[in-house]
This record gives structure tokens, sequence and C-alpha cells, in this order.
């Protein structure tokens, strides 16, 4: 009998914290909690060195691959022109834009490091997705940058960003469109290929360069040579 | 037997104040997807499912489709532009970067940007924006006068005192004109037919352009932009190093940007 209010006291315990916290704020901490993550790794003075910066970031990658989800992004990019790719195709457009938008991303958080990041509102934008507001301040201005956040398979992530009013999945499915009007998928593959190579050539250059003298043989490793 | 009662009665109560709160607040697709996806099986189906109804929010979200019947034009322009900012106006903003310490330069930057008042005024009146006409207000005498004619920017404090700032080609739009079709201007960059003619209109608002003579005027705006640059430099490598067709990716922007401007 007088047990009663105990177990009474139990379920409110367990009820009022899932009634409190709605999907949005959901979001919101999903967001914050990878943004935070993303921030204290940036400030952390051991990672300030040359030397640790491959360390960083490949931190950084796992964090940044927690908050966005690349399948959803890349189907996202193509849009309707997914139907003319083969599911080979698409598995390697996936893999290739991955490693592009990785690249960017990575690039631009290393080179701001001192900025803040000021957290605004999560709004609802449907029944399972979300947009949360952010400000990145610097010295001269603010820079608002939001994420879109999905929920599906009981988790949040990403699927897009959007930087000053610029969505960055509309800005390069407009590119795609463009591309794909003319040429076709496997061409679009080839520009990726070429790009993301050219992005992390610096690093692999050596190494890509030797591959190719024990393929091609003598002849490329004259040419490099002669550069 | 009473006691019993009550504890029933509680944990009724308890269940629908449960039910009730999670039903407010987790909408019915909600708690339906993650059951649905607990249920295996008919995954592949339901990803197709999935897929094609994301595609209809595309199709909602996608930009209004803005023509570019001088595309062939504007990508020369485009690359003029490119070509200028590289020769011309980056190493122009770099020297002067290299000997205007960065405090020094916000400071010429919040000052343009207090002188452009007339422009965003009349613009909020045209809007029938009238609480932000009298923030814009506000702010451009607080920063003229505690603010030393602009120079500095107490009003950033406030955000209340800080309204999105409106032009001519964003008042066309409220007004209900389209974008007409997309133009590169030389130097100025990317427009479109109705932010063109705004930008006429913004000419005529400026103080700086009824300085006379006309170089004096013409030497203020190029300072402008030079400073503007001075603090951006690296903005637009970014964003073309990261674009496959950075032609389509600029326009893109530019029209997605105006869009929000115009929404706020």
């Amino acid at each position: 009998m007088k047990r009663q209010p105990v177990i009474i006291l139990l379920i409110f315990f367990f009820v009022i914290p899932v009634s409190a916290s709605t999907p949005a704020d959901g979001a919101f901490d999903f967001v914050s909690t990878s943004v935070d993550k993303v921030l204290t790794i940036l400030r952390d003075p051991a990672c300030k060195e040359e030397s640790t910066r491959e360390v960083q970031r490949q931190k950084l990658r796992t964090i940044v691959e927690t908050l966005f989800d690349c399948d959803e992004i890349s189907r996202r990019v193509l849009g309707r022109n997914r139907k003319s790719f083969t599911p080979e195709q698409m598995d390697e457009f996936s893999d290739l834009f991955t490693r592009l938008l990785e690249k960017i991303y990575l690039d631009k958080i290393q080179k701001y490091s001192d900025e803040k990041v000021i957290y605004g509102k999560a709004t609802m934008l449907s029944e399972n997705k979300a947009e949360v507001e952010t400000n990145v301040v610097t010295a001269s201005k603010q820079i608002p940058i939001n994420y879109r956040v999905v929920y599906k398979h009981g988790e949040w992530s990403g699927y897009d960003v959007i930087i000053e009013g610029v969505s960055l999945v509309r800005n390069y499915r407009s590119q795609f469109n463009k591309i794909l009007q003319k040429k076709t998928p496997e061409d679009l593959l080839q520009q990726l290929r070429e790009k993301v190579n050219k992005e992390e050539a610096p690093t692999k250059k050596a190494a890509l360069l030797k591959e190719n003298c024990i393929t091609t043989g003598g002849e490329f490793c004259r040419e490099t040579a002669q550069l | 037997m009473q006691g019993n009662r009550t504890a029933l009665i509680s944990f009724i109560l308890v269940f629908i104040f449960f039910f009730a709160g999670y039903d407010a607040n987790y909408p019915k697709a909600f708690a339906q997807e993650t059951s649905v996806f607990t249920d295996t099986g008919e995954d592949s189906a339901l990803q197709d499912e999935y897929d094609e109804w994301i595609d209809d929010l595309e199709e909602e979200e996608s930009a209004p489709h803005v023509r570019d019947p001088l595309e062939k034009l504007n990508r020369g322009i485009f690359a003029f532009n490119d070509f200028f900012y590289f020769k011309v106006l980056k190493p122009v903003a770099r020297g002067y970067r290299f000997i205007t310490p960065e405090p020094v330069r916000v400071r010429v930057n919040n000052f343009f940007y207090n002188i452009g008042f007339p422009v965003r005024f009349v613009n909020d009146i045209l809007q029938i924006k009238f609480k932000r006409a009298g923030q814009g207000t506000c702010r451009f005498v607080f920063n003229s006068t505690v603010g030393i004619l602009g120079f500095f920017n107490p009003a950033q404090k406030y955000p209340w005192l800080n309204p999105p700032p409106e032009d001519t080609g964003q008042t066309f739009g409220t007004w209900g004109i389209g974008n007409g079709f997309y133009i590169v201007l030389p130097i100025l960059g990317p427009s479109t037919l109705r932010d063109s003619v705004g930008l006429a209109g913004d000419y005529f608002l400026q103080p700086v352009s009824y300085v006379k003579p006309f170089y004096i005027s013409l030497g203020a705006r190029s300072y402008e932009v030079v400073n503007k640059t001075s603090l951006s430099i690296g903005e637009y490598e970014d964003l073309k190093e990261s674009a496959l067709d950075p032609y389509t990716a600029f326009k893109d922007a530019y029209i997605q940007y105006r869009e929000k401007a115009i929404q706020e």
C-alpha cells in the first residue's frame, strides 16, 4: 500500500523526460553535440601543429561522418537523374562525392578555428525533418549556417547545409543537372574523379606517380622527370 | 480496496498523460516510420517508395527556374570577371590588405554600410516594413553619433538594431515581379533582369552617387569594393574550387541568396 506513491513517482520520472523533449529538441541536440565535438578538436592545442594535422583530420572525419548521411546527400544531389545511373555507377558516385565534400568541408573548418558558434533555434520542416540554425561569428561578420536533419531508422542524420541561404544540395544538384543535360553519367563520374584526385593530389601525388610508373612503364617516368 | 482503486486511476491517468504527451510531441508519421522500419522484409520496396517521396519533396523545394537565354554571352562575361578578379581586384586588395590593419578595414566597411542607409530606408518603406524602417533609422542615428560617423558599429550588440538590409531588387521581388532572366554584369557579377533594374534604383539612393565631380564618386565606390574584397579574399576561390561547373554554381547560389533575401 505504501509503495504506490513511490511507483507513481517512478513512473513520472520515466514519463516526464519523454514528454518534455520534442523532435525539434532532438534535432538540436544532435547537431549541437556534433558541432561542439568538432570545435573541441579544432581548439585542442595539441592539434594545432602541422605534424598532427592529419590526425586531427582523421578525428574530424569520423565526426563529420556521423553528422552527415552521405548516401542520402548523394541521392538528393542527383535527384531524378539517378535513374540513368547503374547501381555500380551510383556507388562510385556516392563514394567520390563524399570524398569531395569531406575535402571541402574539412579544409574550410580547419582554416577557421577561432570563430565562435552561436546556436539558434531548431524548427521542424516536416514530420521527420528539422532545420537547426547556427551562426558562425568572425571578426568582420556573422555567417548563418543552418543544418537540415532527418529522423530515420531511429536516429538523426544531416542531409543538407545551408550557408547564407544557399543550400549545398540544391547548388550541386543544379550543377549536375546542367552537366547531365549534355553528358552521360560516365562523363560526370570522370569529371568527379579528376576533381577528387586533383584535390587530394598534394598528399598522394608521390604514391600515385609510383603506381603509374609500374603500370605504364618507363615512358611516364621520363615525362614526370622532365616536369 | 480503496487504495488499489486510486492506484489504478493514477496509473490510467499517468498513461493518458504519457500518450497525450507522446502524441503531441511526436507526430504520427514519426511513430509510424520507426515501427515500419523495425518490420523487416519489405526493405527495398520501402526504400523505393521513400526515394520517390523524396523526389516529390525535391520538386517542391527546387528553385524557381530562372531562364538563361544569354548563356553564351553570360559565360563570356563570367570568364572576363574571373580574369578581372584574379588579375586586378585580388592583387590590389591583397596589397591594400598588406598595408592596412584588419580593424581599420572593418571600420571602413562599417562606414560604407552606414551611409548606405537611404537605400535600406526607402526600400523598407516601399515594402511597407515600417518597423524595420524605424529600426534602421535608430541604427543609423546610433552608429553615426556614438559610432563616430559610422566607423564603429556599437549597434552590433543589439539584434533588434540589425534588420536584414533591403534593396530595390528585393522590393521588386516582394511586389511579385519575377527574376526575368539571368544576367552576368561586367565586374558587378551575377544578377537578373529585375535586380539589374534594381541596381539602377540603388544607384540613385546612394549618397556616394551624388558626390561631385564624378571621378571622386567612382573612386569612393571602387575603394568600397577593394576594401570589401580585402575582407573576403578566398571566398570566391573556395566556391569556385568546390564547384564542378563554376558558372552554374554561382548562378544557382545567386538565385538562392536573393530568394532568401526577398523572403526576409
